[in-house]
């Protein structure tokens, strides 16, 4: 079953579909999403998506801009939420199976996935540092409010039909 | 170990011959090989792996299961798609896809084959000759077509296995009866089509150099040539197939351009270690890996 993946992977690498272009933030198979910023070989798409629950959700789109493989990871990513009261809590992605780990991307090569960061109480906001993904440093840090399944940014007041309150969306935060 | 090998190169270089198929003629049948048993069992068995292969597919279409339909593609909630299938080329040697075609010449392998062929209650003895006796032999020129599945090995090294079919498009060799004519006049026997297939096994090298990439490899393996004639006494017509099987062992340059990094257009040309037969051809690789894993 796994060679028949690689032989599905190399009859659409016939079609010459699966290269990234480096920069390019677009690939066939995903779409880059959300804030954008490259760390090393890396070209990142990091957006946060409605809440499941008290979970928040973060998609993660990745491009290789290199040749050679590069170090993708979301097992151990650096992502910090903070609550309406102000404080702050580590946050650590939903994995019953425990299979996430860090992984390669190939060269030239694209990937995603999305993450659930389960939490006792809802997040106004949740950060993440980009550069850890690559595994690197210096830390750069990507902050996300809240948002309604409109994508707006969430209230407590719309989420109560108030139809128009509109704070400003914290979209990058560099520390 | 060694010994097996060279056992195995002796036995290849044999030739073998089956005889006569598609005969529309009482008793009609080569005497060489067997030839009317063979060609009625090829036939049938041709016919009935085609059946064989329209029950499977149906059965396996009765037996399909719906496709699993994702609701969410957030890992932990998701069940169809596991994490990390964007780095599943990586769990695995970098493969290698090729389809290509070539021109080939080889030296006719059929040398001198006698038989008989029977037409009703007549038999007729046939000689089939290779080219002989040159310093340099009447070489053979097919054109074929090609398969190549193979796995890098790291630092460059690569295997492969190649598979290849073609048709024969200049035969040296001639055909001649050497029996009376029969009660009812005189048969008529010529060379019609020959076809070629080959498996071979590869070992060789390649470097990177921009987005050029060149190597050197060897293969090794047996090639079938099959030699079809036609003979017609009255209204009697039969097909009788002569196949010689021989080694190979070629040293091959190979150079390539990278128009994607997944994907390889590229030249080939070969020259054998046994004798002066050469190839040269065209291939497209797809590689499961960014620029082969190099």
């Amino acid at each position: 079953m796994k060679w028949m993946v690689s032989i599905g992977g190399l009859a659409g690498a016939l079609g010459g579909c699966f290269a990234y272009e480096p920069g390019s933030f677009a690939h066939q198979r995903n779409a880059f999403s959300g804030t954008r910023t490259t760390v090393g070989c890396l070209d990142l798409a990091i957006d946060r998506r409605v809440d499941m629950g008290t979970s928040a959700v973060l998609g993660y789109q990745f491009g290789n801009r290199c040749d050679k493989p590069a170090n993708v990871d979301l097992a151990y990513v650096n992502v910090i939420g903070r609550t309406g009261d102000g404080v702050e809590h580590k946050l650590v992605p939903y994995d019953p199976q425990s299979v996430l780990m860090a992984m390669k991307v190939d060269g030239r090569y694209a990937g995603g996935e999305a993450l659930a960061y389960p939490s006792d109480e809802p997040l106004v906001e949740v950060c993440v540092d980009a550069a850890s993904i690559a595994q690197r440093t210096p830390e750069r840090w990507v902050c996300f409010a809240r948002i309604d399944r409109d994508g707006a940014p969430f209230t407590e007041a719309r989420a109560q039909a108030n139809p128009d309150p509109q704070p400003p969306r914290v979209d990058e935060v560099i520390r | 170990m060694r010994r097996a090998a060279l056992i195995a190169f002796a036995l290849a270089a044999m030739p073998v011959e089956t005889a006569t198929a598609g005969s529309s003629c009482n008793g009609g049948g080569g005497s060489s090989g067997g030839g009317s048993s063979s060609g009625g069992s090829s036939s049938g068995s041709s016919s009935g792996g085609s059946s064989e292969s329209s029950s499977s597919s149906e059965s396996s279409s009765s037996s399909s299961t719906p496709a699993c339909v994702e609701t969410t593609d957030v890992h932990g909630y998701r069940e169809c798609t596991k994490f990390g299938v964007w780095g599943t080329n990586l769990r695995f040697p970098s493969l290698i896809l090729e389809l290509g075609t070539a021109v080939r010449q080889f030296a006719n392998p059929l040398g001198e084959r006698t038989g008989t062929i029977t037409h009703g209650d007549e038999s007729f003895a046939y000689r089939v000759i290779g080219p002989r006796g040159e310093a340099a032999p009447a070489m053979d020129t097919a054109l074929v077509a090609q398969l190549r599945l193979g796995a890098g090995l790291g630092h460059g090294f690569y295997i492969a296995v190649d598979g290849e079919v073609g048709g024969v498009t200049e035969s040296a060799g001639s055909t001649e009866m050497t029996s009376s004519a029969g009660a009812h006049g005189s048969l008529d026997f010529k060379q019609t089509t020959v076809s070629l297939a080959s498996g071979l096994g590869v070992a060789g090298l390649r470097v990177k150099l921009g987005n050029l990439q060149v190597g050197a490899e060897a293969a090794g393996g047996f090639r079938a040539v099959t030699y079809n004639y036609h003979s017609k006494y009255l209204a009697c017509e039969q097909t009788t197939t002569l196949t010689a099987v021989m080694p190979v062992l070629e040293a091959r340059a190979r150079a390539a351009l990278w128009v994607t990094p997944f994907l390889t257009v590229g030249a080939t040309a070969g020259k054998s270690l046994i004798d002066d037969a050469w190839l040269g051809g065209i291939y497209l690789g797809a590689h499961s890996r960014t620029f082969g894993g190099q």
